[in-house]
């Protein structure tokens, strides 16, 4: 096991993770090195699921930030566009399958996304990556536009 | 053999929500001592209350924690204020009230929504921030966390979540 992934399995049995799992704000449903597979729960809408899978790619995990996309849980593949959350405003620019052909979200906290960004880390503090901090911080973001009013359901090709 | 159950501890001086370990059989008293080994509580028992989340009365010290609701991963709260002064900006409009540490970040959103009547998007479009900081704290998070006896006095701003573009 690496440096990396043992600090990451630490964070998973950490209080603020658990705390979340148990508000059933999400879960752990695999890891599988340097991936982890966490489902997110997500506000009721109609003919939207009650959560969404996000794999997280975790090298040198905590100093260099994560990247994610949704995932398919079932099929252990990326998910299909037509089941990417979807809304308006901020969650539409967050979930963007048309960025990096859906490789990650479009958020100050994932890796791929910041690098050409560096405007981000003034325009929006409050979502840069910590490296003392545990992957809860990038998981609060993902819950909090799944809970938006902005947060529609399916996204609609 | 003892059963132990877990704890979800916030409050004065502790920066992170912490779980610890305790009988559940102990009274009040005893889960302050695990506390201050488990989780680094300072000294100072007498002054301090110890409170379940988003309650307002303090646990009496020789109550067993079962006979007094605290059960597997219920989440508790210990601080030498209690009561925090709350004061939310919006609109260049203030909102004051006095909360027990324990309430929680979601507790007081609700709350100051409702003073500045945000409604729907409105509402999940704004975030609290500590003011003259980038401190948005999360729901989850105890206010009592956030400040230091006898400071026990807190302003927040409601600000807009900007989009990420760019």
């Amino acid at each position: 096991m690496t440096p990396a992934e043992k600090v990451f399995r630490e964070h998973l049995a950490g209080a603020p993770f658990q705390s979340g799992v148990d508000r059933g704000r999400w879960r752990l449903v695999s890891v599988t090195w340097p991936y982890a597979v966490i489902a997110v729960g997500a506000a009721g809408r109609t003919n939207a699921s009650s959560e969404y899978a996000f794999r997280f790619e975790l090298r040198n995990y905590p100093v260099t930030l994560p990247t994610a996309q949704p995932w398919n849980e079932k099929e252990n593949a990326p998910l299909a566009t037509s089941s990417w959350p979807g809304g308006t405003g901020r969650v539409a620019y967050a979930f963007n399958p048309g960025y990096k052909g859906g490789s990650c979200l479009y958020l100050p906290c994932d890796r791929s996304s910041i690098e050409g960004h560096d405007a981000w880390r003034t325009q929006h503090p409050e979502m840069i990556w910590d490296p003392k901090g545990d992957i809860t911080q990038y998981l609060r973001i993902i819950h909090d536009l799944l809970h938006s009013e902005n947060y529609t359901g399916l996204h609609r090709a | 053999m003892n059963d132990q159950i877990e704890i979800f501890l916030q409050g004065e001086g502790i920066r992170e929500v912490t779980l610890i370990r305790v009988p559940a059989d102990s009274t009040v008293r005893e889960l302050i001592e695990h506390a201050k080994t488990q989780a680094g509580i300072a000294d100072g028992e007498e002054e301090l209350v110890v409170l379940l989340e988003d309650h307002d009365e303090p646990l009496r010290l020789d109550a067993k924690v079962k006979d007094v609701g605290i059960s597997h991963r219920h989440r508790i709260h210990f601080h030498r204020c209690r009561q925090v002064k709350v004061s939310v900006n919006f609109n260049q409009a203030t909102k004051e009230r006095s909360f027990p540490p324990s309430t929680t970040i979601k507790r007081i959103k609700k709350w100051a929504d409702d003073q500045f009547e945000l409604k729907g998007v409105d509402a999940t479009e704004h975030a609290l921030q500590v003011c003259g900081t980038n401190n948005r704290p999360d729901l989850d998070v105890h206010v009592g966390t956030l400040v230091q006896h006898p400071q026990c006095q807190i302003c927040f701003d409601l600000v807009p979540k900007k989009r990420v573009e760019g």
